[in-house]
């Protein structure tokens, strides 16, 4: 997992470290934001952190997390993840408050929004995460909550696993796993494995 | 014949519900014309922080109607040390005097009254220093969470005031005080305000068929922006998301029409006596974590 502090960004895009306010100073960062994502390895994901000290409000998150996530997800910056830290009460009412907006305004037209980040409480270090040491930001169907909680429990999951685990059917397994996939909430690496090749999901650590 | 000097008696609105202040404005727009202008505020026994951007904003049209600055007179002893302690005198925007100086001049401290002064938005050099002054009172006195609802309460209003507007004098003044019900809850005011384009003009140019006040103040709720990007805009409804789930409201004034947002439905009145440019008064309320006198 690659780091970048917003502060470091928003100082590249020549704005202030700590207010991280407004359309235009998002609309400033972004293109530092999305070069460091794009600057990682395929496979790998950006941990993006921000600071106790920090302001952040729900103009500057659409132009730069929220507007980057959604690239993300329509496969721009091809297999990558996106994971954020270190967020104060404020940024994370200020996240959930955007990502509430941008669902309702696409529920209104009739499209998806299927934006989700996930937060570290604290930059994992390991393959393995603690339980309660993450959340999912945005909002996402509890069978898809069940997944994620599972695989924090273990270092990947495949579609078999899902079966034994959760008695479901092979495809409604691959189906979860899948959707988590496109939401970029998860690595997706095709590996042989004892039971052939498949595709083998598995948190971006 | 010019009246030399008009005397307007200010009603004791100031301190009410927001469209209770709709008196006051009516006072002013209706004033015949006059070479100088006297606001008497004798019945005024409280002004809230909207009220004091009203009493602001009457000055400001009352002064560019006669080129005079504006007297305050009969102000109440209370009236006029909080009057004295927002800044209304020293604020370079709000062309008004007092003969007299305040019986009292209260105490800059965070103890009794916790305010950001009336302050004019230049420029966003200044939004950035009334940001940071705000983050650092409002957090010391109420907690992390509060402090940041004030910098992004202010950051998406007085934004709209900076780039949108067309006024360079636009003003703002935040206020917590105690809930008189619970002492453990603060109620927090921040009032914004502009004499500048209004709501419809601004959104007009890109939407032609918001050419109403009450259209334009409802599409703007929608996230309907004047901005070239198809990302709609959010600010005005995440301050209304965060006001309401915090017991407390926002209500948007431009030109002739206001919308209030509370725990109820939308309320939309139109009709309003006409003043320029938009003004917004939030109110809402946070549990008291710290304390902390900054004197």
């Amino acid at each position: 997992m690659q780091h970048r502090k917003m502060a470091d960004l928003a100082k590249s895009a020549g704005q202030d470290p700590q207010l991280l306010l407004r359309r235009p100073r998002g609309q400033a960062v972004y293109p530092h934001l999305e070069a460091a994502l794009q600057s990682i390895e395929q496979g790998e994901s950006l941990l993006v952190s921000f600071s106790e000290d920090q302001d952040c409000d729900p103009s500057f998150i659409d132009e730069t997390l929220v507007k980057l996530a959604q690239k993300l997800i329509k496969g721009e910056f091809g297999e990558r993840g996106l994971a954020l830290t270190g967020l104060n009460e404020g940024i994370d009412l200020s996240l959930s408050s955007t990502l509430t907006l941008r669902r309702d305004d696409a529920r209104k037209l009739k499209e998806d929004f299927k934006v989700n980040f996930l937060i570290f409480d604290n930059p994992p270090s390991s393959g393995r995460l603690p339980a309660t040491d993450w959340k999912v930001a945005g909002q996402l169907e509890q069978s898809l909550e069940e997944v994620l909680q599972l695989l924090s429990r273990r270092e990947s999951l495949t579609a078999a696993d899902l079966v034994k685990e959760l008695d479901l059917e092979i495809s409604s397994a691959s189906m979860r796993l899948k959707r988590l996939h496109e939401r970029h909430l998860v690595r997706r690496q095709y590996q042989t494995l004892s039971t052939g090749r498949e595709f083998v999901y598995s948190f971006w650590l | 014949m010019l009246n030399p000097t008009r005397t307007i008696f200010v009603p004791n609105v100031l301190n009410g519900e927001c469209h209770y202040v709709e008196k006051f404005y009516d006072e002013i727009v209706a004033a015949p014309k006059a070479t100088l202008y006297k606001l008497d505020l004798r019945r005024v026994s409280f002004i809230k922080p909207y009220g004091v951007i009203a009493l602001a904003n009457g000055v400001r049209l009352l002064y560019e109607r006669s080129q005079n600055k504006v007297e305050l007179i009969n102000i109440t002893p209370q009236v006029h040390s909080y009057l004295e302690r927002v800044n209304l005198f020293s604020d370079e925007s709000t062309p008004t005097f007092c003969q007299t100086a305040p019986e009292t001049i209260w105490a800059r401290s965070g103890k009794s009254l916790t305010v950001l002064e009336l302050m004019p938005l230049h420029n966003e050099e200044v939004l950035d220093s009334i940001t940071r002054r705000a983050s650092t009172i409002f957090t010391n006195h109420l907690g992390k969470i509060a402090g940041s609802l004030v910098v992004m309460v202010l950051s998406e209003l007085c934004t709209n005031v900076l780039l949108h507007s067309g006024d360079t004098s636009g003003t703002i003044l935040i206020q917590k005080c105690p809930l008189s019900s619970n002492s453990n809850v603060s109620c927090v005011r921040v009032a914004v305000s502009d004499l500048g384009y209004g709501i419809r003009e601004t959104l007009s140019r890109k939407h032609p068929h918001l050419d109403r006040p009450a259209k334009a103040i409802e599409a703007a709720f929608d996230g309907i922006s004047s901005r070239e990007s198809e990302r709609s805009a959010l600010g005005l409804r995440s301050v209304a998301q965060w006001a309401k789930e915090r017991g407390g409201h926002i209500w948007i004034r431009s030109e002739n029409a206001a919308l209030l947002h509370n725990s109820q439905s939308p309320e939309l009145i139109s009709d309003l006596c006409y003043v320029p440019g938009t003004q917004v008064a939030v109110e809402f309320r946070v549990p008291v974590e710290v304390e902390t006198d900054l004197s």
